[in-house]
C-alpha cells in the first residue's frame, strides 16, 4: 500500500486537499495563539523594554541574568517538588476511592446500580467543579491563624499552637498551597481511574480472586497493570496542571513569603506587570518553556503518552 | 456468574474500605460545609474559629446579591467562553487528527510534532505575548480574546489524547464505509466521530475545567466589570469584602452551587462516556 503511494508520488505529486482543510483550523489557532507568542518571547526577550514603543537591544543579557537570579530556580525547585507530590499523591489517593467506590461498595439492589456508588461518585467530583480561586479562598481562611478551623482544632485535638500560622511560613506554605491543589484534584483522578477499572475484564478479576490472592496482591498484579494507560495521562494532566499553576498560588500567598512558594506564573507577573521588567520576563517565559519542552520529551520518550509521528509509523 | 459479582463482590470484607470511604467524604466535604457556614455568620460570629456557630444570619446573601447584580454577567461570560472554548477545541482537534491520518497530506508529520511539542506549554509563559496580541487586535474585554487562546492552548492535548484514539480506528471500517459511498465530510462524521467519542469525553470534560477555572489570562484580559469571568471576580471580591467576609462567602456559595447541581444532573451520562471506551494516553 506505502509503496503504491510512493510510486505514484513520483509520477504526480496527488495532494490530499481536503485532508489539509480538516487540519486547517487547529493549526489556524496553533499558529496565531502559540507558535506567534512563542516567537515574540524569544524575540523580546533580547531586549529591554517595559513598553513596545520604548525598547533597548541587551542581547543575551537578560538570559545571564535569569540563570543567575535565585528566586528564579527556586520557581523551578517549586514546580518540581509539584509535580513530585502533587501528582502521585492525587493518583494513589483518586485509585484507593475509585478501587473503592467500583468494587468494595455492596450494591443492595440485584440490578448492579447503588445509590451510594452514585452519591460517592457526585461527591468526591465536587470539589473538581469548585472554581479554584473559591478553593484558593476557602483554604487561606482554613489555614489562618487564630480564625481558621486548622489552627483550632489541631490546638484542640492535638495541643498544638493555635497561632500556627501555615501560609506565612517559609518551610510550610508551599505544602499548605499543595494540599488545597489535591483536596480540588483527587476527585478527577478517581474518575479516570474509575472509567479504567470498568475497562478491566471480570474474568480477570475473578481468576485473581480464585487464585486466593489478598486485596495487595490483586491491586498490584491485577488493577495496577491494566490502568497503565490511566497512570500516564494522569502523569501528563498533572505535569500540565502543575506548570499552569498560578491561581491557588496568586491568591493564597502571591509567591510569599520571601519568595518561598514563588512559581513560574506568579514570578512572570511580578516581573513583567508588577515591576515592569518585560523584557527579563520574557526571558523567564523562555527559560520556562525550555523547561516545559524538556518535560515534554522525557513525557513523550521515556513514558510514551502520545508519541512522535515518524515516516514507516502511517 | 454476573448475579453473584454485583450481589456479593468476592466475599471480601468491605467494612474497612467503607470507614475510608466515609473518612475521605468528609474530608472532602469539610471545606465547603466550612464555607457555607461562614456565609451563613453574622459580623459577630464570622471570626469565631469553630466550624459550626448557633449565630446565623441569611443576610449575608441578601446583600451580596443586592450589592452586586453583576454577578450574572460574570456567570454568563465563564460560562460563554468555558463552553465555545470546549467546543471548538473537540472540533478542530477531532478534524485535525483525522486530517493526520490520510494519505498524501505532505508535512502532516511535522505539524503533528510541532503540537505535540508544545504540549506542556504553561499560559503563564505566552500571557505577555497574547495579550499584547489581543489588544493590538482589539480584543482586550472582548470573550474572543479568551476563547482563542483557550482553543490553542487545548489543542496540544486534545490531539494527543485523539490521536490515540484514530490510531484505534480499524482501516477495513474506513473502507467499508468508502466503498458505500461516503465522502470525507460523511466518514469524518458518521465513523470517525463516533469512534472517538470516549476520547472526546475527556478532552471535553478536561478544556472545560481549565477553561472554568483559568485565571491568569482572564487577569491580564478582562477589566471590565461586566465581562469578568467567576475567577476573577471571586479575587476581587476578597479584597472588597475584607472586612466582611460573611458576604465574600455568600458569593462564593452562590457561584459555586450553580457547577455543583450540573454536575450531579449530566454525572451519569458523564461517567458512562468515560467508561465507554478505555482511557487512552
Amino acid at each position: 500500500m506505502a509503496n503504491t503511494a510512493r510510486v505514484k508520488k513520483k509520477g504526480k505529486l496527488n495532494i490530499n486537499y481536503a485532508g489539509y482543510l480538516f487540519i486547517l483550523p487547529a493549526m489556524f489557532f496553533f499558529c496565531f495563539y502559540i507558535l506567534y507568542p512563542i516567537v515574540f518571547i524569544l524575540k523580546n526577550s533580547m531586549f529591554e523594554w517595559a513598553t513596545l514603543s520604548n525598547m533597548k537591544f541587551v542581547a543575551l543579557a537578560n538570559f545571564t541574568k535569569v540563570f543567575q537570579d535565585s528566586t528564579f530556580w527556586v520557581t523551578i525547585k517549586n514546580s518540581i517538588m509539584w509535580i513530585a507530590i502533587t501528582v502521585p499523591v492525587q493518583a494513589c489517593l483518586g485509585f484507593l476511592l475509585a478501587y473503592a467506590v467500583e468494587e468494595r461498595i455492596k450494591s443492595r439492589k440485584t440490578n448492579g446500580k447503588s445509590m451510594s456508588r452514585t452519591f460517592y461518585r457526585t461527591l468526591f467530583f465536587i470539589p473538581v467543579v469548585t472554581s479554584v480561586t473559591v478553593v484558593a479562598i476557602i483554604f487561606s481562611k482554613i489555614f489562618q491563624p487564630y480564625q481558621g478551623i486548622i489552627g483550632h482544632y489541631l490546638n484542640q485535638w492535638f495541643g498544638l499552637s493555635s497561632t500556627i500560622n501555615v501560609l506565612g511560613n517559609n518551610k510550610i506554605a508551599l505544602y499548605g498551597i499543595m494540599l488545597a491543589n489535591i483536596w480540588e484534584w483527587t476527585g478527577w483522578s478517581m474518575i479516570m481511574y474509575i472509567g479504567g477499572i470498568s475497562q478491566i475484564p471480570d474474568d480477570m478479576k475473578e481468576a485473581a480472586r480464585i487464585d486466593g490472592a489478598n486485596t495487595w496482591q490483586e491491586i498490584r498484579n491485577v488493577y495496577l497493570p491494566s490502568l497503565s494507560s490511566v497512570h500516564k495521562s494522569l502523569l501528563m494532566l498533572g505535569i500540565i496542571g502543575s506548570l499552569q499553576t498560578y491561581a491557588l498560588i496568586g491568591v493564597m500567598t502571591g509567591g510569599g513569603p520571601n519568595h518561598a512558594t514563588e512559581m513560574p506564573g506568579t514570578y512572570i507577573f511580578m516581573k513583567g506587570f508588577t515591576e515592569n521588567q518585560m523584557g527579563y520576563a520574557c526571558a523567564v517565559s523562555v527559560a520556562i518553556l525550555l523547561f516545559a519542552l524538556i518535560l515534554t520529551f522525557v513525557q513523550v520518550k521515556f513514558l510514551g503518552s502520545g508519541d512522535f509521528m515518524k515516516k514507516k509509523g502511517e | 456468574m454476573g448475579d453473584t459479582i454485583t450481589k456479593n463482590r468476592l466475599g471480601h470484607k468491605n467494612a474497612g474500605w467503607g470507614v475510608f470511604l466515609v473518612i475521605m467524604a468528609v474530608i472532602a466535604v469539610i471545606p465547603l460545609v466550612y464555607a457555607l457556614s461562614l456565609s451563613f455568620r453574622t459580623q459577630n460570629s464570622i471570626y469565631a474559629p469553630n466550624l459550626f456557630v448557633t449565630d446565623l444570619t441569611v443576610g449575608n446573601y441578601i446583600k451580596a446579591i443586592t450589592d452586586n447584580p453583576t454577578i450574572i454577567n460574570n456567570f454568563i461570560s465563564s460560562l460563554v467562553i468555558s463552553v465555545v472554548s470546549t467546543a471548538a477545541t473537540v472540533l478542530c482537534a477531532s478534524m485535525a487528527v483525522y486530517g493526520f491520518s490520510r494519505k498524501n497530506v505532505y508535512g502532516k508529520i511535522l505539524m503533528y510534532n510541532l503540537i505535540l511539542c508544545t504540549l506542556m506549554v504553561p499560559i503563564s509563559a505566552l500571557v505577555i505575548p497574547i495579550t499584547q496580541l489581543n489588544s493590538r487586535m482589539g480584543l482586550l474585554d472582548n470573550y474572543f480574546g479568551l476563547i482563542f487562546p483557550y482553543i490553542a492552548l487545548n489543542i496540544p492535548y486534545a490531539v494527543t489524547i485523539l490521536q490515540g484514539f484514530m490510531k484505534g480506528v480499524p482501516k477495513e471500517l474506513e473502507e467499508a464505509a468508502c466503498l458505500d459511498g461516503c465522502n470525507i465530510v460523511q466518514l469524518y462524521a458518521k465513523i470517525i466521530m463516533p469512534m472517538l467519542k470516549p476520547g472526546i469525553v475527556v478532552v471535553a470534560i478536561w478544556t472545560f475545567l481549565t477553561c472554568w477555572n483559568e485565571f491568569f489570562l482572564a487577569l491580564c484580559n478582562m477589566t471590565k466589570a461586566t465581562t469578568k469571568t467567576l475567577p476573577l471576580i471571586a479575587q476581587q471580591y476578597k479584597g472588597v469584602y475584607n472586612s466582611q467576609p460573611g458576604i465574600l462567602f455568600a458569593i462564593l456559595i452562590i457561584i459555586t452551587i450553580p457547577m455543583i447541581i450540573f454536575y450531579s444532573i449530566v454525572q451519569k451520562q458523564f461517567v458512562k462516556g468515560m467508561t465507554a471506551g478505555a482511557v487512552k494516553g
